[in-house]
């Protein structure tokens, strides 16, 4: 403010007037900028670090991040259920609105292309909010119709969504995971926590709206991801394991069925299947029935399957000795006070066999014609608690703990609390439930020597950077029964499927199978007691029974056209077997070479009786007389005492057939559904009574409903293993 | 005259006002560009039209400058009249915007006639003052001609309404008239009617959403999330900051737009938080500098008319800027007040720079006679 160059000013009162106020007015401007620096001093340097956790908080939020979640695999690592990113269409109706969209129109549009219902689309649209779903996770072809419709508003966000892509395969074990990644059942909701990832709280910077703009942690995105899982299961074995059961459960026109692969070395599960089944990509579509995973949920009672572990547990307590024989003629007084073969009274009831057999029995014996007086006796020399601890320590009665929602233990009551006849019935598998995890579990124990393995379904589990976070490694459970006692009762169930056995369907060339069939009673809840004509089938066993690399439970719920054991849960025990030996190129057995050959002969003549019975062998048989199985006599003469003449059964609904059959006297075995089409032996044959005569069906055309056998045969019809408890046995 | 004007020019150009204005002009333009990055993609262009707008001003100033200042003198009233006619033209023309109408759109662009006012109402004052040589006190009679120059656009800027500029406005007028010697009984007369009218204006005059702007500055945290917010989040930008700042394009607060407005009334907030203290140390000086060097170019006018412009054009920069930082560091109310240069705003700009161009002239032609 100086004069640089001072010049006649003729007013000096002016000049000093300008000068004073110029002052004045410097002053207060210099005032005003000590009040703004002085507050900015005061802000940014003294408040500065106080406002900057302001900032902060405003800014820093703990978010909940939707990490990936882990992928499921097969023990060779084959994908079982993956994450895979999808988009979801969205709208901004507040947006739509400011840009005056029709949304009647825009519903219209969407509804035509995304295939959602048009008045769903247009309440959403017509709310007063920023953000409305209009479809998740849909296809990309359906996205790509949707961004071209350009309607302003409508927008897309990339959502994770759970794909199971061998569909069925493994459906039950997996579970499934709904629509925001959260597991409801099965793994996917027992591993829920691996597999989701770290839902911990992520520090991230958000913008006035509370988007995420930028997160330390975000970058590293796998941090947060889920851990990968793979499964002790086997995907070759366990797509098998599903053909064969659901194979099975409809060829018997069952309710359902279930089955368990182990390796019985390791106790891991190789394959569990059951049917009815379901698509884990759309759970919703099937009714929650088929959905359970019956091998761990449902628990059945065993029946014959049970005796094994019974005549073990006895073995092993040395209460009975291997060649002791048994009286299994029951011999029970009717109400005239006679004899009767095959009903053993026991206090008040009675308990049956129903092909009562005349002479001792081995504990062997036992097995293979799979008597039920035999199975008491046995039990009867453990006693209650000998059995009851017997069967605890193979594992009945208690969930093995398997991480598999809804499993249950079955039910094995304490000794303390069983009837009189609880003893008799438990030691041939009625009066107390088991699931079919539980049955390979205990049948694993024997087959490895008597060492329960730990059962186990999750190999190991792999973090996202690809470390092993956790590995399954075999554990011995318990030593059930002595290495000897177990190799002893693994040679006598090889019986079981030997000639004569009741198991015969189930044995599988070139390798020697052991194993139990089982036919229990269904107990009925509504009445009391038993029903009459429900059952469960069965077939435990494993192989090669020499050196055991898989145990193999089948069971079948309620067949129908057929309810035994052997012809019901057999064969599908013999399929699965046969592809899984295959395909874990375990060689044919050699110690037993000798006996599988006999074996195969044996069986080779009955597969020949099935294809002359089909037509597909010319039926008479001079060359093939030798080789005919003994049941398939063709001589044509007058039945003699104790022998009957098979009937012509052709073009007969199974019901007809049944009935015909049961009229004189002879037992049956079917295969297929529909309409006789060939039997076996041929009608005119003279057969012992008794003798089973081999039903081959088939459905020509539609299948008439009315002709379809619309109740199971009675118990009576059955000549092989069966517990028979009389109604006042109910509990 | 066209020599003279080149050689004023040549020999004479102030360039100390000249650099202080370029540099608070890039400054602007590049905090404008940080300012506005988070943002849609419409607003994040804005710092290339304010680069048009300076330009235009840059001309405009020149214009100005071309043309010796005694000519406006002449045209004063002239002014004054236009002024008036564009202000009342807005309630005939302007479309409503945030319920107050206060620009006029010409083809593409959008004028605010009140911007223009501030320095129409400059030159009118100093046109009056210089023909009022008057040197000693002056009485309240003496301010009923200059009280009228201001109450008519006054009036008319407070309809819009507009507090902000109608504030500007009077406190131009307020230090203009502080140059001229007033009574103390005037002085006091005039504090007595402010303390009685302040209440019947706070009740008759003002719109309930500025009573809610002036009561949320005096209690800020009772209204956070409404009418306090947008002095909270200023102050949270302006400490954040601290002593060295964020760093360039970094600001936290303005990227994730927690800052409101931050092109028009916030630069400053966006500037601090990015720069620190030592930014903001940096543009107080800049723009003291440009207060004082305008008083300096006042008090070297050779006339009374010269003198009463720059000071006036001191006085425009002064309350806007000492109104922007008050409002936005929370000494004062929010009350739409932009930092001359540093803010978006195409008449902001052109005004800023037509007053710079008065500044300029009256400097250059300090000497000649």
């Amino acid at each position: 403010m100086s004069d640089a160059e001072p010049k006649p000013d003729p007013d000096a009162r002016r000049r000093r007037w300008i000068r004073v106020r110029m002052v004045v007015l410097a002053l207060a401007v210099a005032a005003g900028a000590v009040l703004v620096s002085r507050r900015s001093v005061e802000l940014t340097l003294e408040h500065g670090p106080a406002l900057r956790a302001m900032a902060d908080a405003q800014q820093l939020r703990d978010i909940r991040l939707a990490p990936k979640r882990g992928t499921i695999y097969d023990r060779h690592g084959a994908e079982l259920a993956v994450s895979v990113e999808v988009e979801s269409v969205f709208a901004n109706p507040r947006l739509m609105r400011a840009e005056h969209v029709d949304v009647e129109r825009a519903a219209s549009r969407l509804s035509l292309v995304l295939g959602v219902d048009r008045a769903r689309i247009l309440t959403r649209l017509r709310q007063d909010r920023y953000f409305v779903w209009i479809e998740r996770q849909v296809s990309p072809a359906e996205a790509e119709a949707v961004r071209r419709l350009d309607i302003p508003g409508v927008q897309f966000t990339d959502e994770a969504r759970r794909f199971y892509p061998n569909r069925e395969l493994a459906a039950h074990l997996l579970g499934f995971a709904n629509i925001d990644g959260v597991g409801i059942e099965g793994l996917e909701l027992s591993m829920e926590g691996r597999l989701r990832g770290s839902v911990e709280p992520v520090p991230a910077i958000r913008d006035r709206r509370g988007r995420v703009v930028f997160s330390d942690q975000l970058l590293d995105d796998r941090a947060a991801q889920g851990d990968d899982l793979y499964l002790t299961i086997d995907k070759t074995i366990q797509h098998v394991a599903e053909r064969e059961l659901a194979l099975g459960v409809q060829t018997s026109e069952a309710r359902a069925g279930s089955v368990v692969v182990m390796d019985p070395r390791t106790g891991e599960i190789l394959a569990m299947a059951n049917y009815p089944t379901f698509n884990p990509n759309e759970p919703s579509r099937s009714p929650a029935g088929h959905r359970r995973n019956r091998a761990v949920t449902d628990r059945l009672e065993p029946g014959s399957t049970i005796k094994p572990f019974t005549v073990a547990g006895a073995l092993a307590a040395n209460v009975i000795r291997p060649g002791q024989r048994f009286d299994v003629r029951g011999n029970a007084p009717d109400n005239l006070g006679r004899p009767r073969l095959g009903v053993m009274a026991i206090g008040d009831d009675i308990i049956r066999d129903t092909h009562p057999i005349e002479q001792p029995l081995s504990s062997a014996e036992i097995l293979t014609y799979s008597s039920n007086i035999g199975a008491a006796l046995v039990g009867m020399e453990l006693g209650r608690r000998g059995l009851y601890r017997s069967l605890r320590r193979f594992g009945f009665g208690e969930a093995t703990g398997l991480p598999l929602p809804g499993e249950t233990g079955g039910i094995l009551r304490h000794h303390s609390r069983w009837y009189e006849l609880d003893l008799a019935t438990i030691a041939f598998g009625q009066g107390m439930s088991a699931t079919t995890l539980q049955m390979a579990t205990a049948m694993s124990a024997i087959a490895n020597g008597g060492r329960l393995m730990e059962p186990h379904i999750i190999a190991r589990i792999v973090d996202s950077h690809g470390r092993m976070t956790e590995e399954s490694l075999p554990r011995v459970r318990r030593q059930v029964i002595p290495r000897r006692t177990a190799h002893l009762v693994a040679d006598m169930l090889t019986a079981v499927t030997g000639e004569g056995g009741t198991g015969t369907e189930a044995a599988i060339d070139g390798y020697l199978v052991a194993g139990k069939t089982g036919t229990a009673q269904k107990a009925d809840y509504v009445h009391g007691g038993y029903a009459e004509n429900l059952f469960v089938a069965s077939f435990v066993g494993f192989v090669p029974a020499q050196d055991p690399r898989l145990v193999i439970a089948v069971v079948i719920d309620e067949p129908v056209v057929n309810h035994y054991g052997g012809p019901v849960a057999g064969p599908v025990f013999r399929r699965i077997g046969e592809s899984a030996l295959r395909h874990l190129g375990v060689p044919a057995d050699t110690g037993g070479e000798a006996l599988a050959e006999l074996e195969r002969r044996h069986r080779e003549r009955e597969r020949e009786a099935r294809r002359r019975a089909r037509g597909e062998l010319p039926a008479e048989a001079e060359a093939t007389t030798e080789r005919t199985a003994p049941v398939t006599l063709v001589a044509e003469r007058e039945p003699g005492e104790g022998e009957v003449l098979v009937p012509d059964l052709t073009g007969q609904t199974v019901r007809q057939a049944l009935l015909a059959l049961r009229s004189v006297g002879l037992t049956f075995l079917v295969e297929g559904t529909g309409q006789v089409v060939a039997q076996s032996p041929e009608p005119g044959a003279v057969v012992p009574t008794g003798a089973r005569v081999r039903l081959i069906l088939e459905r020509d055309g539609a299948p008439d409903e009315a002709d379809l056998p619309t109740g199971p045969p009675t118990p009576a019809a059955g000549t092989l293993a069966q517990a028979a408890v009389p109604a006042g046995g109910s509990r | 005259m066209a020599t003279m004007v080149g050689k004023g020019l040549r020999d004479n150009f102030d360039w100390p006002l000249f650099v202080t204005v370029a540099t608070i002009a890039v400054i602007g333009v590049t905090n404008l560009y940080s300012a506005t990055s988070a943002t849609t993609s419409a607003l994040s262009e804005l710092y290339i039209q304010q680069i048009y707008w300076l330009t235009l001003g840059a001309g405009a100033a020149v214009l100005v400058v071309a043309i010796d200042y005694r000519h406006y003198e002449r045209l004063g009233w002239w002014a004054y009249g236009i002024g008036i006619a564009l202000l009342m033209l807005v309630f005939l023309l302007a479309p409503e915007i945030r319920g107050s109408q206060r620009w006029i759109r010409i083809g593409s662009f959008s004028l605010q006639p009140s911007e223009v006012m501030k320095l129409i109402i400059i030159v009118a004052l100093a046109k009056y003052l210089h023909n009022d040589p008057k040197t000693d006190g002056r009485t309240l009679k003496d301010l009923v001609i200059p009280g009228l120059i201001l109450a008519l656009p006054m009036t008319l800027i407070l309809l819009q309404p507009d507090l902000g500029t109608a504030l500007i406005l009077a406190f131009i007028f307020g230090s203009i008239m502080l140059l001229t010697h007033l009574k103390l009984r005037s002085v006091i007369t005039l504090a007595v009617v402010f303390i009685v009218s302040a209440p019947l204006t706070w009740t008759y005059l003002l719109k309930t959403y500025q009573q809610r702007r002036l009561t949320a500055f005096l209690n800020p945290e009772e209204d956070l999330l409404g009418s306090g917010w947008h002095a909270h989040q200023s102050i949270v930008a302006i400490g954040s900051g601290g002593i060295f700042g964020k760093g360039f394009m970094q600001g936290t607060q303005n990227q994730h737009r927690f800052l409101p407005d931050q092109h028009t009334d916030f630069p400053f907030p966006v500037w601090a938080e990015e720069q620190g203290f030592l930014g903001v140390a940096l543009l107080f000086f800049l723009y003291v500098f440009l207060i004082l060097w305008g008083l300096k170019i006042a008090s070297q006018a050779k006339d009374r008319f010269g003198a009463v412009v720059a000071v006036g054009v001191s006085a425009f920069f002064f309350w806007h800027t000492i109104i922007n930082l008050a409002m936005v560091s929370g000494l004062a109310p929010v009350v739409g007040v932009t930092l001359p240069l540093f803010s978006y705003g195409g008449s902001s700009v052109l005004t800023s720079m037509v007053g710079i161009g008065l500044l300029m002239n009256v400097s250059i032609r300090r000497f000649s006679f």
